[in-house]
């Protein structure tokens, strides 16, 4: 349970750096919006905000591009990113039991602790019912790197490496207004304060996918819903010059981030490097691209 | 504020786990390492599966064979650790290298490294794809960066695994390996299960 510590402890050094109030321009149109917001440099590819029509269902594309990593090595400064097809929003806790349903080997009473410690699916009724009809269009949690895994394995789909989910994250907010650059980082600062499993629970109908915020590629509540399992969490090693990880985030950290005031996507890589692969959480679900 | 939050160590209650006073740790509730279903292939071009681990104590660790230092150190000292087991548990025990590298640590390679590190018939080299490599590292909680060129920044981890494939040492830190500690561990399973 040491990722909740790591959480609370994200939480409370956001409450420290959440401004405490935010002034985000008011949203333009798309069009108006890509003259007076220069798209960033690094996503030389994508010359327009209106999301690119995709063929898949609940997927959107993402356009190629360049990504500056968030940590990096000598003479690393960016790296391609090939055009890949992201779910508009986290999976469902109804599209998860389709595949507890169609994959018994992952119910509750039958998963191996290690591949997801004790709370997977918590909340779910039994095995195979969630129970509470509240539940069914909510992000899915308590679950583990394996079981996301193998849903998206299940769906012909995978799990975003590291720099896709961070690539497509650059894209400016659209919804519920219009944010890129520092109001953009400022933006998610105050959803990752607001973010919490009450709130989740308490949350209507007006909380379900695609309505906290949406990007400009049409990716929806990438920020402030649940944090997101990834393919390579376990691969935000700092470089040193001992090549060991002893104390990972620490020291080197600043020097090795590019950009170290940029404090939301420092908490990710913080929450990512204190996962464990079978560690279950309430505020962590997953999102799979193809 | 950065500083307070990073600066915990990753993994403390598995590090914990180095500091019992036997080296070894009870973990039967975590689960088998086991209990998920993949293939690798060793040094000689067979197919293993994983789960045919089962079944002897394991000294385990990942590594990748281009790494400059930190691999050959950690083959060392588990050849170290070998040395001092008994000659009777020959046989029982086994000596397992997964690579990182899916790309270039082929059989052929692996073959190699086998001669040059003078290793014994005790030893296995495994090999896999990348997304097994990725499971694999996720049940030993292992982390490792492949960097554009094809070298990997990883854990310097070294396990010692019973028969059922629950961990019970962990030791990380390439400055903190400890052969006699591996040994020690190794040899409580023996007594235990023979």
């Amino acid at each position: 349970m040491k990722v909740m510590q790591t959480i609370s402890k994200l939480r409370s050094i956001i409450a420290a750096l959440t401004i405490t109030t935010v002034t985000v321009p008011q949203a333009p149109s798309y069009a108006f919006a890509k003259h007076i917001h220069p798209f960033d440099k690094l996503r030389a590819g994508s010359s327009s905000f209106i999301p690119h029509p995709s063929s898949l269902p609940g997927m959107v594309r993402i356009p190629s591009g360049f990504y500056r990593p968030f940590y990096t090595t000598k003479g690393i400064d960016s790296i391609r990113i090939e055009s890949f097809y992201m779910d508009a929003a986290p999976v469902t806790n109804a599209e998860f039991l389709e595949f507890v349903k169609a994959n018994p080997a992952w119910a509750r009473s039958s998963i191996s602790p290690i591949l997801a410690e004790a709370g997977y699916l918590k909340r779910w009724r039994s095995d195979f019912e969630i129970g509470d009809a509240e539940l069914a269009d909510k992000p899915v949690v308590d679950i583990s790197w394996f079981a996301a895994r193998a849903f998206a394995k299940w769906r012909g789909k995978r799990l975003p490496t590291i720099a896709e989910w961070e690539y497509a994250a650059l894209a400016p907010i659209v919804r519920p207004m219009f944010a890129s650059g520092n109001a953009k980082k400022a933006l998610v600062l105050e959803w990752y304060s607001k973010q919490n499993s009450r709130q989740l629970q308490q949350a209507s109908s007006a909380m379900r996918a695609c309505t906290l915020n949406q990007n400009a590629d049409g990716v929806c509540d990438l920020f402030g819903r649940v944090w997101e399992w990834v393919e390579d969490f376990n691969s935000i090693i700092i470089p040193s010059e001992s090549g060991s990880n002893l104390g990972a985030l620490c020291g080197a950290a600043a020097a090795g981030s590019l950009d170290p005031t940029d404090y939301a996507t420092f908490m990710r890589f913080a929450m990512r490097n204190s996962l464990n692969a079978n560690d279950v959480t309430d505020q962590l679900g997953f999102r799979c691209v193809k | 504020m950065q500083t307070s939050l990073s600066c915990s160590p990753r993994n403390p209650e598995t590090n914990a786990a180095i500091a019992t006073d036997t080296g070894v740790h009870s973990a039967a509730s975590s689960g088998s390492i086991y209990d998920v279903k993949l293939a690798l292939d060793n040094q000689n071009g067979e197919k293993v599966e994983w789960q045919s681990l089962r079944g002897k104590i394991r000294v385990m660790a990942m590594v990748f064979t281009h790494c400059p230092s930190a691999c050959p150190i950690i083959t060392l000292q588990i050849k170290s650790a070998e040395s001092r087991i008994p000659a009777s548990a020959h046989g029982k025990v086994d000596y397992t290298l997964i690579s990182f590298d899916a790309k270039r640590d082929t059989a052929a390679r692996l073959r190699e490294f086998y001669k040059e590190q003078h290793l014994d018939t005790n030893w296995q080299l495994l090999h896999g794809s990348a997304d097994d490599v990725r499971t694999i590292a996720a049940l030993l909680n292992v982390q490792y960066k492949e960097w554009p060129g094809g070298d990997f920044t990883h854990s310097d981890v070294t396990f010692v695994i019973d028969s059922n494939g629950h961990i019970v040492l962990r030791q990380e830190g390439i400055a903190l390996q400890n052969p006699e500690v591996v040994a020690h561990a190794v040899t409580a399973l023996l007594k235990t299960a023979f």
